[in-house]
């Protein structure tokens, strides 16, 4: 019997067909015709996340799959609203000074691409003092469940009808409360690991246009960006490179003037 | 933390890559044309005219303009004199011109002029990458076959300008074949092969989305070519003992290359290919059938002319070709992007990549080269002037879709081009 914990990957399994009924919902979901996407993408995803990424009740979607399978339709437990309709949390004060590291996944997904290593390969690059931020087109309710289970709390913003943005981030307080400014700025870190060239380029200066005079931003990159260089330079930007491990190469930019 | 290195600008591999496609046309068009020649034994005028225009207009080019990208993304190391590049472009494409021109005549006193241009602009590139890598502070796999590419470049050259002279005073020992033989190893085997499959380890994972590769078969690779090409180039020229451990060394080399290509395509992130990426691995299939190929003339199992040439289609037309065309199909949209767009990314909505691309032009290109690159081999082994031609008309159909895909790239450096593709419509929105 289909409920809201359900996984999605056995479902499929039984039941391929259902596939064209999520996509009719998301986008997303259309995702799930390719057979590598769908054995990397569905074991993850349980029924009622799958309707909270839709932005569906969990209740109207275990309904429409259990009706489709043949399966009785009455009995189905009555749910809240998915976390597209609930109102917005207050932004917790933890989160105030954390270094971000950000991984956009948009362009990915956008791409047909599954983003999950690239969240992956960030989350080791989070400590306790940091926040790994995720920018998704939906709501990437699956991720709360794996990461909750690596100890990070998350916190949601719905910045755009397909741009949310969600902080991830370990329990740990935060004594020192610089304010938005100096979250905004200061110590800021962009990971475009494992993105196709040229979203590197493109996604640090989307971020660079935004910094204020004397911030800095700290991007984690695969190799030496020889093509951002002169766009940095040309642009008023200081920029520093190192290399603290193999494969790991770490620029610092700097804005110089306004 | 150190201040990096300066960029290079992006018209300057853009430079010689249009140069080497204008050659890639050439050629594919010279199949069709010199088919009659292609029928009888390769040791003719045009037919040398024509597979020059190949390995120095089309690969040769197509290499020394990638790697200006190229060389600066893998090794991390910006070109030492973008001036001195610029020079070697004119220096190199006058030399081959004058080359493939002599060659057509048959002029072999005029080959010297243009045989001294090229070597000139060979020794342009050697010294701009000797001096950009130096001091490099890890020696990577890419980074080991770089060099070991560019001392079989030198001494391909080397080798040619020798062929040259001798055809004028009698300077070098052994017989005509044997030496000419060699210099084609050393070309293909010397300078592309480990050029191409040393690139590759680093550019395949950046665009199949995978890990960079790395245990056992790399160190298969590198040994593989660095005793094999040597062993197979003096083997041709004194034993064939040699020259069948050498061709088994370069085999396992190849080997150990497919076998990283497949452990790239299966652990990627990219569940669908672009036209770009299977070009690729289309032309890294060709691989197997021409070592095989090489394999059997190494060990005497096949001989003469016919089989040569349908071995050197192989591995010039279906394995390299292909190959470097997939790779450009990815490098000049993102030297016209940089060219066109980076300035104003981050500012404006800019369009992607596969906004500047024309897949339906890739489609067709993939389609007919690979078509033709499959049945050319199979018609240079009949003999058959028909055949020859008729994949031949293949080929250059795939060659003038593969240059229209490019020049539709292209002409978004030109300014109308960029006004059109920056109004705001939902194809061009930016990630």
């Amino acid at each position: 019997m289909i409920t809201a914990d359900t996984n999605l990957g056995s479902l499929l399994d039984a039941h391929p067909e259902l596939v064209e009924i999520l996509a009719g919902y998301h986008d997303h979901f259309a995702r799930l015709r390719n057979r590598l996407l769908r054995r990397v993408m569905a074991p993850r995803v349980t029924v009622g996340q799958a309707a909270a990424v839709a932005g569906l009740p969990v209740t109207q979607m275990v309904t429409v799959l259990r009706r489709a399978v043949g399966e009785p339709v009455n009995g189905v437990p009555s749910s809240p609203a998915s976390g597209a309709d609930s109102p917005p949390a207050p932004r917790p004060s933890e989160l105030d000074g954390r270094r971000a590291v950000e991984v956009d996944v948009r362009e990915d997904i956008r791409r047909g691409e599954e983003p999950f290593a690239r969240i992956m390969a960030a989350v080791k690059a989070v400590g306790d003092g940091d926040a790994l931020i995720v920018r998704a087109p939906f709501e990437p309710v699956p991720l709360y469940d794996v990461l909750g289970r690596r100890g990070l709390a998350h916190w949601t913003e719905r910045l755009a009808e397909a741009d949310w943005r969600v902080w991830f981030y370990r329990g740990a307080t935060v004594t020192t409360a610089p304010g938005r400014a100096a979250i905004a700025d200061a110590g800021s870190t962009l990971d475009v690991r494992g993105l196709e060239p040229p979203q590197p380029m493109v996604r640090v200066l989307e971020r660079l246009d935004a910094l204020p005079p004397g911030g800095t931003l700290t991007v984690l990159h695969e190799r030496r960006p020889m093509f951002l260089y002169p766009q940095l330079d040309a642009r008023g930007f200081s920029h520093e490179t190192d290399e603290p491990e193999p494969g790991l190469v770490r620029i610092v930019i700097r804005r110089t003037q306004g | 933390m150190q201040p990096a290195g300066r960029g290079v600008s992006p018209l300057l591999p853009l430079s010689y890559l249009v140069t080497a496609a204008a050659a890639f046309l050439l050629a594919a068009l010279g199949v069709v044309w010199l088919a009659p020649e292609l029928a009888g034994h390769y040791y003719q005028p045009r037919v040398l005219a024509l597979t020059h225009t190949v390995t120095l207009g089309w690969i040769t080019l197509t290499i020394m303009g990638a790697s200006y990208q190229i060389v600066p993304i893998v090794l991390g190391r910006a070109i030492w004199s973008e001036r001195l590049a610029r020079w070697q472009l004119a220096l190199t494409a006058t030399g081959i011109a004058g080359m493939v021109g002599h060659f057509f005549l048959g002029q072999w006193s005029g080959l010297v002029w243009a045989v001294g241009l090229l070597a000139a602009g060979v020794g342009a590139h050697l010294a701009n990458t000797v001096l950009s890598v130096r001091g490099l502070a890890r020696w990577t796999f890419t980074a080991r076959l770089v060099v070991l590419a560019h001392v079989g470049l030198g001494l391909t050259t080397l080798f040619g300008a020798l062929l040259g002279v001798d055809k004028l005073v009698r300077i070098l020992p052994g017989e005509l074949f044997g030496n000419l033989h060699a210099h084609v190893h050393l070309a293909l085997l010397g300078w592309v092969l480990p050029m191409v499959i040393g690139v590759a380890a680093r550019v395949y994972p950046m665009f199949l989305l995978s890990r960079e590769p790395a245990g056992w078969p790399g160190r298969v690779q590198l040994w593989g070519l660095g005793v094999g090409v040597p062993a197979t180039v003096t083997g041709i020229l004194a034993s064939r003992v040699v020259l069948a451990l050498g061709a088994l060394a370069v085999a396992a080399a190849v080997i150990a290359h497919l076998q990283w290509v497949l452990g790239m395509v299966r652990g990627r992130r990219r569940p669908s290919l672009d036209w770009g990426l299977r070009f690729v691995l289309t032309g890294a299939l060709a691989l197997i059938p021409a070592t095989i190929l090489g394999l059997a003339l190494a060990f005497d199992l096949l001989a003469g002319p016919r089989v040569a040439l349908a071995y050197a289609a192989l591995a010039l037309g279906a394995w390299a070709s292909l190959t470097i065309a997939g790779m450009l199909l990815k490098i000049v949209p993102f030297l016209v992007w940089s060219r066109a767009y980076a300035p104003r990314a981050g500012r404006e909505p800019v369009p992607t990549l596969p906004d500047l691309g024309w897949p339906a032009g890739e489609r067709l290109a993939w389609a007919l080269l690979t078509a033709g690159f499959a049945t050319l081999p199979a018609a240079l082994w009949l003999g058959d002037v028909a055949s020859i031609r008729t994949a031949g008309v293949v080929v250059a159909g795939g060659a003038l879709a593969f240059a229209a895909t490019l020049a539709r790239v292209l002409h978004h450096v030109m300014p109308c081009a960029r006004r059109g593709a920056l109004t705001p419509t939902p194809k061009t929105g930016a990630a």
